[in-house]
């Protein structure tokens, strides 16, 4: 598969003129793209090839998440976390291969703030850290990234399927917390609570998860907890899991 | 990771942040080395203080050391030793910046820790411990890395020509806010104009640059000078160091001291290249003389 990314200027103009082209964002292919930016040539091919793959495109599109970025994530993993965390990457896709998908997942005409939910789904519309989770494609990559363990032998896809379950009730607010960006950290975290659920035959509840991320954090202020010894980590968030689970609903 | 000095201890923690020691010093000197493929990190690490240093000796306490890059969501610990240091990180794991901290952390429960050079207002104090409790903290240097511009395969440029909406205006926009360029604005059917023109490399090429990019940078060498302020304010956008490389080829500095006493006309004349021949070359033959 031939990827390509949006040439600089053309991604500059396309952001910057989104209030003028959003009904180009119902239009069933983007040949308007060369028309907005006076320029023929709008996107340059990327370095290096990736296998053919196609993102599953349903009715109910929230509902392939996973599957997507499962596709998404084993079929691009070369690429590096600093081409990965480029808004031309993305928003090129968004525009090019994978449009008819961004359009049946994000479909602007739903939105009421459309030109806001042009520039945060198909572009990056935050700082790059918080784009990466909320641009329509970063965020299946990035969210196979993080979660994908490469040492788990019988799944690595294990904490993504885990996550899967409430992507924006756990997964994005657990994204948002700096500690999450250690993997040895956040496997923990998660093996731990995954864990817990199944011994107890239990679901935590959002309100316990986002316990458990504030207490991840407010470690994190006393502690050098990136340090510490597994067992010692894994005893903490057991621990703390305990009461969570028994002091809030 | 930056911690701040408002996070504050329960205990005495060693930094040039807090107060809490005196006579003492934990600090960590960083090179780094860009290579093909990887970062060279040097850490030297310093402590002066012998409390701390027998915690160290004696494997109740241990040095480590965060990297961290926000924008690729790079985060781990490598444990140091006192004096010289080598890592290696792949510049493909890192953009733009690479945060360092160093902390000199408990390794297990330590009961009543006292240090002679604790701050006299802790008295005869003694303090608990806590396994994984930060005791030192480093000055916290980052490490800019210029992202590869050939990253995608693209090749940058600091100023992007972008369009405006608008029916009756036709003036030039010069907006400096954005994080990787320089951006000026035409009114759209300018734009339009101005793409047909521009296309490639032309014999309008210097003709365009100055008529549009020398006015842009002598109003960004204008507004740079203003005050030391404002002149700070733009120091971490991509756009500025890709400019102060610029003048670096040149053998000058992009500095506000130096800024102040150039002519900005002049210098975005020589950042351009002096296109101002070439233009009137290439009107010439264009008009068939």
């Amino acid at each position: 598969m031939k990827v390509r990314f949006l040439k600089s200027d053309s991604l500059y103009i396309l952001k910057d003129t989104i209030k003028d082209n959003v009904e180009n964002y119902f239009s069933p292919n983007t040949f308007w793209i060369k028309d907005v930016t006076s320029d023929n040539n709008n996107f340059i091919d990327f370095k290096c090839e990736f296998p053919d793959f196609d993102l599953i495109i349903s009715d109910n599109p929230e509902k392939n998440d996973l599957e997507n970025i499962k596709l998404l994530y084993s079929n691009m993993q070369k690429l590096t976390d600093s081409q990965a965390s480029d808004e031309r990457l993305w928003a090129g896709l968004c525009h090019d291969a994978f449009w008819e998908y961004m359009q049946k997942r994000w479909p602007v005409e739903k939105a009421s703030d459309k030109i806001k939910y042009i520039k945060k789904n198909y572009f990056f519309a935050h700082g790059e850290k918080r784009s990466l989770m909320t641009n329509g494609l970063a965020r299946l990559w990035w969210l196979g990234r993080l979660t994908y363990d490469e040492t788990n032998h019988n799944n690595p896809y294990e904490l993504t399927e885990y996550l899967s379950k409430d992507f924006n009730g756990k997964g994005f607010p657990l994204f948002g917390s700096n500690f999450s960006n250690n993997r040895f950290l956040l496997r923990c975290f998660l093996y731990n609570i995954k864990l817990y659920e199944e011994n107890n035959n239990i679901n935590l509840s959002r309100t316990q998860f986002l316990e458990m991320i504030k207490s991840m954090n407010m470690w994190s202020g006393k502690l050098m907890i990136d340090s510490l010894d597994e067992e010692i980590l894994n005893k903490k968030i057991v621990n703390r899991l305990h009461y969570v689970v028994n002091n809030y609903k | 990771m930056k911690i701040r000095s408002s996070r504050l201890y329960s205990y005495p923690v060693l930094s040039e942040m807090y107060d809490d020691y005196i006579n003492s010093n934990y600090s960590i000197k960083v090179k780094a080395f860009k290579k093909t493929k990887n970062l060279l990190i040097s850490i030297n690490c310093i402590l002066d203080n012998d409390d701390l240093s027998k915690l160290i000796d004696a494997g109740k306490a241990k040095i480590v050391c965060h990297f961290e890059c926000q924008k690729t969501k790079l985060r781990y610990t490598k444990n140091l030793k006192i004096g010289e240091n080598n890592f290696e990180i792949s510049n493909s794991d890192i953009n733009e910046q690479l945060q360092i901290v160093s902390f000199i952390v408990a390794s297990e429960d330590i009961k009543g820790y006292y240090s002679t050079s604790f701050n006299r207002d802790y008295g005869t104090s003694r303090f608990d411990i806590e396994t994984g409790s930060v005791l030192a903290i480093s000055n916290q240097p980052d490490i800019p890395i210029e992202k590869n511009i050939y990253d995608l395969s693209n090749v940058p440029s600091i100023i992007s020509i972008v369009p405006y909406n608008s029916e009756t205006d036709h003036k030039i926009y010069i907006d400096m806010d954005d994080n990787n360029k320089i951006m000026v604005r035409l009114q759209k059917k300018d734009y339009q104009r101005y793409s047909e023109l521009g296309r490639g490399v032309s014999d309008y090429t210097p003709i365009l640059h100055s008529m549009l990019i020398i006015p842009a940078l002598t109003h960004v060498f204008e507004i740079l000078k203003s005050d030391i302020e404002t002149f700070n304010s733009y120091e971490d956008k991509r756009w500025f160091k890709s400019l102060s490389k610029k003048f670096e080829a040149l053998n000058k500095k992009l500095d506000y001291e130096e800024l102040k006493n150039q002519d900005s006309l002049s210098l975005a004349q020589e950042i351009i290249e002096c296109p101002i021949e070439m233009s009137l070359k290439n009107l010439l033959s264009i008009g068939g003389n």
